[in-house]
């Protein structure tokens, strides 16, 4: 549901770079969030993703670089004058104060009438459905119900930004799908612009409308969260993702055809013409290919001959039944080493048992082309 | 038959039951017996008239209004320095967290002594001013006065109240702080409404403590206010030992007893509540450097205060004790070897260290016997059924010393228990206050014994006696050690049941100082100096070492080298 009234620019982040215990941390990170959009700080723990958001905050303040909030440089504004809001992994819940003082706090702040602060409160009960929790304590409530208190009081000041540090880090599987869809679900309904830190991809695709990986300090790729996943800009980004079917080539830029270097060039089992692939147009120094893992099935004996299509033959050297799928790891026994492809093949039909030879069909669209820098 | 387990650690938990029902509840209950019947008058009469002069209802509500104003200008001095303690990483840390155990450990008598060697009218700030100005009287003239022993109060209690909100503090999480300022908070506002309220606890809970202590203040109100300030505690001593009015002490006494076991109660609810301990070093997470001048002021400001707080009275307290009045000597302590003084001794001085040794070492003795046989009992049955006689063995820390002195004197003296004139009485008093800290001490450690660990001892084949001594026994060696030590440091400087028990000939270092004190002339000053500063070293001594193996270098020091100041 975005709002097309929006669309600016709201923050520009521009070659933030920091040193944290002595060591640089952040690289010259760089990139804008239009008003209304929800971006995710993806990466592994040190990345650096925690410390950006805190930068932005305002609660460390050793920097160099500019960030721009609505047109203005904010360096000189301290935190509780930026009117952003923050929800931290362990929720910060005042332990002395309720359910009510708890979400009043912030609007107590802004000397809101009482009146006024009431009927935000219960706006804001109604919103993360806990009407009728108001005057509960603190640790009376379930890990999943102080999420939505916490959420609950930094959304009530109507914050310009908010952040979210890890909110879900402390819940349990299932609960955290259900409101990683619940978050966005509120975020998205009240229009609010949000940066949401997590190291679970799972928890970026589901919440986010952009997702900036960072590694190491360095922002790695930014992008729609469909783009990222079917193009990762490099190795790095791929094994984040969890993609491990990376294969090691050289480019012919004539004819767009990608040659495995992993072993003997053409003694890979790959039957039929492998490109051309996507992204023919960028110069990579180093180029890859990646198989996305579900893009393969078993070829079907009347495709065999086809000339066209894209085949991979080899034995199945390992079988885990996922419940919607099969994992199976594919061995091809080329030149000195053997060569371990992983693929997700739909139940039916049942995949050979392990030892047995498989001759699988790879989707055009699972090959993507990489940067092995 | 076969004993059963339970049977075992009952029979050990009767030790120390036989012991405090002969050797506290016995005095107790005679105490409160003898305040309403002997004498001839009606003992309840003897209470409304106690109420109804002026000169005890003064006494009543001084002892109330000085610990009042104690604790209030404790916390106020201790709070900055908690923040900064609580908060900051700086230079020199260490040093001043293992000075601060300094009063804490410090017999009342020495820090008496240690004022008086400071700012009193004969003292080191004193005379300084007088050759420096040219003066003819002291400028400084807070002998005698209330002041006097308030500064010795808060040199007492500053270091506490420091330890326990500071730890406490340490313990918040930093995150509600930083919550507050993105829901637009300021730092003062954030403090006021968020930290303030969350420190309460263990705010209340360390002033209750001061109070307790300055209410029941003994040493230092009697060395240090003069005759013409008392609290119940002085009064009790006076009426017991200078009026011979026993009657009156009893019910002075009896008073007393009402009002520590109310505020001791209230102490026990107040911390079990809000689970503040002493006891806990919280892991310190949140410390960081210094890193503004306004930082650096207050860190710097705290530093100082805690350093003149102190050091100087106990530098004073050296200096005097080699200081005469031709610039150094050692005659004071060469004095003590001697019998010159025998005015006030029926023996040399020097024999009191030996009484204090001898004493502090059999009620070492005792009550680790008395301990660990009670700690055994509450670790061996579920914490829950065990929190009744968990508090009973507490009681005595509910009394001061000087209720039990009087009631060992009124009840000790006769048939069946004739010890007046042992040299058992001491030590049997002393034992009463040091065991229920044995206990404390020991019985966090056995708890974390794991159930399985004996069970897989005596499954492999071991006798109990066995488990004990080859599996419980080396786990808890350090915590008996640290014991140890704590109950022949509490001996060595025990002043309030002293005072009543030890008989002309055989002084402990404390009533040895006390009298050297309450006689005028500088060899006497100067030798009380000497006495005071041989139980300093002695007892500081003891609880550095207890400091090395209680406190092993698990100080949490944050990897990130390179932004250390």
């Amino acid at each position: 549901m975005s709002n097309n009234l929006h669309h600016q620019t709201i923050l520009d982040i521009q070659d933030i770079s920091n040193t944290y215990g002595g060591k640089p941390l952040l690289q010259n990170v760089r990139f804008s969030l239009l008003s209304g959009e929800i971006l995710c700080l993806l990466g592994p723990s040190g990345s650096g993703k925690t410390t950006l958001l805190r930068l932005i905050a305002g609660l460390e303040q050793d920097y160099s670089g500019k960030i721009i909030f609505d047109g203005r440089d904010i360096d000189p504004i301290p935190s509780h004058k930026r009117g952003f809001g923050m929800m931290f992994q362990e929720y910060a819940l005042f332990p002395h104060k309720n359910v009510v003082e708890n979400i009043s706090f912030g609007l107590e702040m802004q000397n809101m009438p009482k009146t006024q602060r009431e009927l935000q409160i219960d706006k804001m009960l109604e919103l993360v459905g806990l009407t009728g929790f108001g005057n509960r304590k603190i640790d009376e409530l379930s890990g999943g119900e102080r999420q939505r208190v916490a959420l609950a009081r930094s959304l009530a000041p109507e914050p310009r930004l908010l952040l979210l540090d890890e909110p879900l880090g402390s819940l349990d599987r299932t609960l955290r799908e259900r409101l990683t869809i619940e978050i966005r679900t509120i975020l998205k309904q009240l229009g609010v612009t949000a940066i949401f830190v997590t190291h679970d991809q799972n928890e970026a695709f589901g919440v986010a409308d952009k997702i900036a990986i960072l590694q190491d300090g360095v922002l790695q790729q930014f992008a729609s969260p469909e783009h990222l996943y079917r193009f990762p800009l490099n190795r790095k980004v791929a094994r984040f993702l969890g993609f491990t079917n990376l294969l090691e080539g050289r480019l012919d830029r004539e004819t767009g055809y990608f040659h495995s270097t992993v072993n003997d060039p053409g003694a890979l089992p790959l039957f039929g013409p492998l490109g051309p692939v996507p992204r023919p147009d960028r110069v990579f120094t180093l180029p890859i290919l990646l198989i996305r893992p579900e893009g393969a099935r078993l070829l079907a004996k009347e495709e065999k001959n086809i000339a066209e299509t894209l085949q991979l033959r080899g034995i199945v050297s390992n079988r885990r039944y996922q419940g919607s799928s099969y994992q199976i790891q594919l061995e091809c026994q080329t030149g000195n080493q053997p060569l371990h492809l992983h693929f997700d093949l739909p139940l039916e039909p049942p995949p050979p048992p392990v030892g047995a030879p498989i001759e699988l069909f790879i989707e055009r669209s699972a090959l993507v082309l990489l940067d092995g820098k | 038959m076969r004993l059963k387990k339970q049977h075992i650690s009952w029979l050990l938990f009767s030790l120390p039951l036989v012991f405090l029902l002969v050797f506290y509840c016995y005095p107790l209950v005679k105490i409160i017996l003898f305040s309403f019947s002997p004498g001839g008058a009606d003992g309840l009469n003897r209470l409304s008239k106690l109420f109804s002069t002026p000169t005890y209802l003064h006494i009543l509500w001084f002892t109330v209004w000085q610990a009042a104003l104690s604790t209030i200008i404790t916390l106020l001095l201790a709070l900055p320095g908690a923040y900064v303690f609580a908060k900051f990483r700086f230079f020199g840390k260490d040093f001043l967290q293992a000075l601060m155990t300094v009063p804490f450990v410090l017999p009342t008598v020495v820090t008496a002594a240690a004022f008086r060697a400071l700012l009193g009218s004969n003292g080191l700030v004193n005379s300084w001013l007088m050759t420096s100005f040219d003066l003819s009287r002291p400028p400084i003239d807070i002998e005698q006065t209330v002041v006097f022993f308030l500064i010795a109060h808060v040199f007492y209690n500053y270091t506490m109240v420091l330890r326990i909100v500071a730890s406490f503090w340490a313990s918040l999480d930093p995150g509600l702080v930083t919550a507050a300022r993105m829901l637009g908070a300021s730092p003062w506002t954030a403090f006021r409404k968020i930290t303030l309220p969350l420190l309460l606890p263990a705010l209340g809970s360390a002033a209750l403590l001061v109070f307790i202590f300055c209410f029941t203040s003994f040493g230092v109100v009697l060395i240090l206010g003069g005759p013409g300030y008392a609290t119940i505690e002085v009064e009790i001593y006076r009426q017991a030992v200078q009026l011979f009015n026993l009657p009156m002490a009893a019910a002075l006494s009896l008073i007393q007893i009402g009002f520590n076991f109310i505020l001791m109660w209230l102490h026990a609810r107040l911390s079990q509540k809000s689970k503040v301990s002493f006891f806990s070093d919280a892991p310190a997470t949140t410390i960081k450097p210094v890193k503004n001048w306004a930082e650096k002021l207050v860190l710097a400001g705290n530093i100082v205060f805690m350093l003149t707080l102190l050091i100087l009275p106990l530098a004073a307290l050296l200096i005097s004790s080699v200081t005469g009045e031709h610039g150094f000597t050692l005659s004071y302590y060469k004095a003590l070897l001697s019998g010159e003084s025998s005015s006030l001794f029926y023996v040399e001085p020097i024999v009191s260290v030996k009484n204090s040794i001898g004493f502090a070492l059999t009620a070492m003795v005792l009550a680790l016997i008395l301990g660990l046989s009670a700690a055994t009992f509450l670790a061996s049955e579920d914490k829950k059924r065990t929190n009744l006689w968990d508090a009973i063995i507490m009681l005595p820390l509910a009394t001061s010393a000087v209720t039990l002195g009087f009631g060992y004197i009124i009840t000790l003296n006769a048939p069946p228990l004739n010890l007046r004139d042992t040299l058992a009485i001491v030590p049997i008093a002393h034992t009463l206050v040091a065991f229920p800290f044995v206990v404390r001490c020991v019985l966090p450690g056995l708890r974390q014994i794991p159930a399985h660990l004996r069970e897989a001892a005596s499954l492999l084949g071991a006798s109990p006696y066995r488990v004990w001594r080859l599996i419980t026994f080396p786990l808890i060696k350090k915590a008996i050690l640290v014991a140890a030590i704590f109950a022949f440091s509490i001996s060595m400087g025990e002043f309030g049941a002293s005072a009543f028990l030890t008989r002309p000939h055989t002084p402990t270092m404390p009533v040895a100082i006390f009298r050297f004190l309450n006689q005028p002339g500088d060899m006497n000053f100067g030798q009380a100096m000497a006495m005071s500063c041989i139980l300093m070293l002695v007892t500081c001594s003891s609880f550095w070492i207890i400091g090395r193996f209680s406190y092993p270098p698990t100080n949490p020091k944050p990897a990130t080298g390179p932004d250390e100041q």
